[in-house]
């Protein structure tokens, strides 16, 4: 929680909802949410499950939390390439995209605090389980681990009390959520817009069968893509008795949609 | 420019792969045991990744010589491939490798000394008395070549004297063709040039040279006395097609020494029916994968039969106005299973 409490202030978090011992504070618009899931790996899996069935349109994971280092300093934040599973042998590179201007590093997910640090490796106890669970729910590049460093070997992790751990975090608020914006920014996907109210008619007007209802979303979407380049007025569906008679008649008028370049040649800029 | 390069723990000390960590002074290196385990999960997003590449360095293993899909078969008596490297610098919408791999990550293979000896023994022993060998199936030729120095190491080994009787074709939109022109023309090589016209270009062909661009490449290497090919293909349909491609055909063959083309080869968009859906889910609002597509034989997605048939049918009339000689076209149909 001392973790957490930093970003919960500077993300203005002002809602919570508490389960099975997690605790999940979220923005009045329900675009970013926090989730405190306490030490291990159990309790990351199971708190990331129960987080994403209470905000299923977050697309955007990220594990923020402090670690150890074999040779980083105290209060370095670093975006992590590589996390291995200490007990598992199980290995992990999260495709990294946005720009990151601090420093990278590999990281091993342990068990149980340990002192013995290895030179170019943080240690977390958290971040297998983060990533392992984060990709059944996502892609890849939607799930990314950044670590503060908390202890190295010439202060170690027994001299951290909450308030450092704090500090520590409250120091790298701006660059996690920097990272956090451009994330976002970089992995929201372009979908085509099918007109559900529309859709919702037709059901009401035809027998539809399920795999017609497939084709038909998929003619509907390609309407959506091609409309701009027709050149005669689409069917209207209205007229026709039954849903494959419009399926037919909507994918020959499909054929016809000529592209229009969006840069076109000298000649046409010419004329 | 490259942020990321992973590299497999075999490869880190080999020759290539110490060219291309100079090139990359500041790219964060991450070790791995297995190329597979970074460009094979399941759960990645090729056009997500297409933002930031990384570089993974590997070796190949298995088979590196494969036999050529038909649409390459214009060589000699018998056709092969070999892939140096998976996924292009470019990004061009209709390119089929946004369908086949789930990562957009450059992958090269850095045993160039394997391929070579491959292809060397092949020569030798497979029985062909032409064989053709293409590369730039799975990533452009060219491209990369400041980067990789592929064409500079194979062609050294096609200028061999045991590989005399074999021919390779470098396929490619690119315009780095120093490599080619710091030596002496190849008797045994050719390049092969994808082109179209400056509007498809610029619409679909992200990040490649323009077609004034290829074209002035092309003059320099005809100059050089270098086997060149033409590859009008995929021709790509649109409301303005006609008009466009004939004015193409006419500039290419107006600017270029017709007497030294070595083969043109035609073709329109097509794409296995797996591949089509993939990139569809990958780029749901663009038009070419909708705009007169529909599922055809073989389990290929192309234009509707007599669409294609009435394109290349244009592009050959077009193209036999400046060209006398056969044009290999490909139509979905001619596709075997």
């Amino acid at each position: 929680m001392c973790e957490a409490q930093p970003l919960i202030k500077r993300l203005n978090l002002l809602h919570q909802v508490s389960a099975h011992g997690f605790r999940l504070y979220y923005s009045a618009e329900q675009q970013t949410a926090l989730l405190v899931t306490g030490c291990g790996r159990n309790a990351m899996a199971a708190g990331l499950m129960w987080a994403r069935s209470c905000f299923v349109s977050i697309n955007v994971f990220i594990n923020v939390g402090s670690a150890g280092h074999g040779s980083f300093s105290l209060g370095e934040c670093v975006l992590i390439n590589k996390v291995s599973e200490h007990s598992s042998g199980k290995t992990y590179y999260p495709p990294i995209l946005s720009k990151w201007g601090q420093k990278f590093s590999m990281l091993q997910t342990v068990d149980k605090p340990s002192d013995n640090y290895h030179q170019s490796l943080a240690y977390d106890m958290e971040a297998s389980a983060f990533l392992s669970t984060a990709r059944r729910l996502v892609n890849a590049e939607q799930a990314q681990v950044i670590k503060v460093i908390s202890d190295n070997p010439a202060n170690d992790y027994r001299q951290l009390n909450a308030a450092k751990l704090t500090e520590l975090i409250d120091e790298n608020c701006a660059t996690i959520i920097e990272f956090s914006r451009q994330q976002t920014e970089l992995l929201t996907e372009s979908d085509v817009a099918v007109d559900e109210a529309m859709l919702e008619k037709m059901h009401a007007h035809w027998h539809i069968t399920v795999s017609q209802h497939q084709q038909l979303l998929t003619l509907l979407s390609s309407k959506a893509v091609l409309q701009q380049f027709a050149l005669t007025q689409e069917p209207e569906w209205q007229s026709f008795s039954k849903v494959k008679h419009y399926m037919a008649e909507l994918q020959t008028w499909l054929l016809d949609c000529a592209p229009r370049l969006s840069v076109p040649s000298k000649s046409k800029v010419r004329s | 420019m490259v942020d990321t390069l992973y590299i497999e723990r075999e490869v880190a000390e080999h020759k290539i792969t110490q060219r291309v960590l100079k090139r990359y002074p500041n790219a964060q290196q991450v070790s791995i045991e297995q190329y597979g385990e970074v460009f094979n999960p399941a759960a990645q997003n090729f056009r997500s990744q297409k933002r930031n590449p990384a570089l993974i360095l590997a070796r190949k293993t298995g088979q590196r010589i494969m036999p050529a899909p038909e649409e390459y078969e214009i060589g000699g008596d018998q056709n092969y491939y070999f892939s140096h490297m998976l996924n292009c610098v470019y990004d061009c919408r209709y390119c089929f490798l946004q369908g086949m791999y789930r990562s957009a990550n450059y992958l090269l293979f850095v045993n160039y000394d394997e391929f070579a000896d491959d292809l060397i023994e092949h020569v030798a022993t497979n029985g062909a008395t032409e064989p053709w060998y293409f590369s730039g199936y799975d990533c452009d030729s060219l491209a990369f070549e400041p980067v990789t120095g592929f064409a500079e190491y194979f062609l050294d080994v096609f200028a061999r004297k045991d590989m005399a009787r074999s021919t390779l074709e470098l396929r490619t939109k690119s315009t780095q063709i120093r490599s080619l022109e710091r030596r002496q023309a190849m008797s045994n090589v050719v390049v092969a040039f994808s082109l179209n016209p400056q509007s498809v270009v610029a619409d679909v062909e992200k990040g490649t040279p323009s077609l004034d661009k290829r074209i002035k490449a092309i003059q320099r290497l005809q100059q050089a006395g270098w086997r060149i090919g033409l590859r009008f293909d995929p021709i790509v349909w649109h409301d303005d097609f006609e008009r466009d491609y004939r004015e193409f055909f006419a500039r290419v063959f107006a600017e270029l020494d017709s007497a030294k083309i070595d083969s043109i080869t035609l073709g329109a968009v097509r794409l296995p029916k797996t591949f089509h859906k993939n990139m569809v889910k990958l780029f749901p609002e663009h038009w070419l994968f909708k705009a007169g597509m529909t599922q055809r034989e073989q389990g290929m997605v192309g234009y509707q039969s007599s669409l294609e048939e009435r394109l290349l049918e244009i592009c050959q009339q077009q193209i036999a106005e400046h060209y006398k000689h056969p044009v290999h076209s490909y139509p979905i149909a001619s596709v075997s299973e």
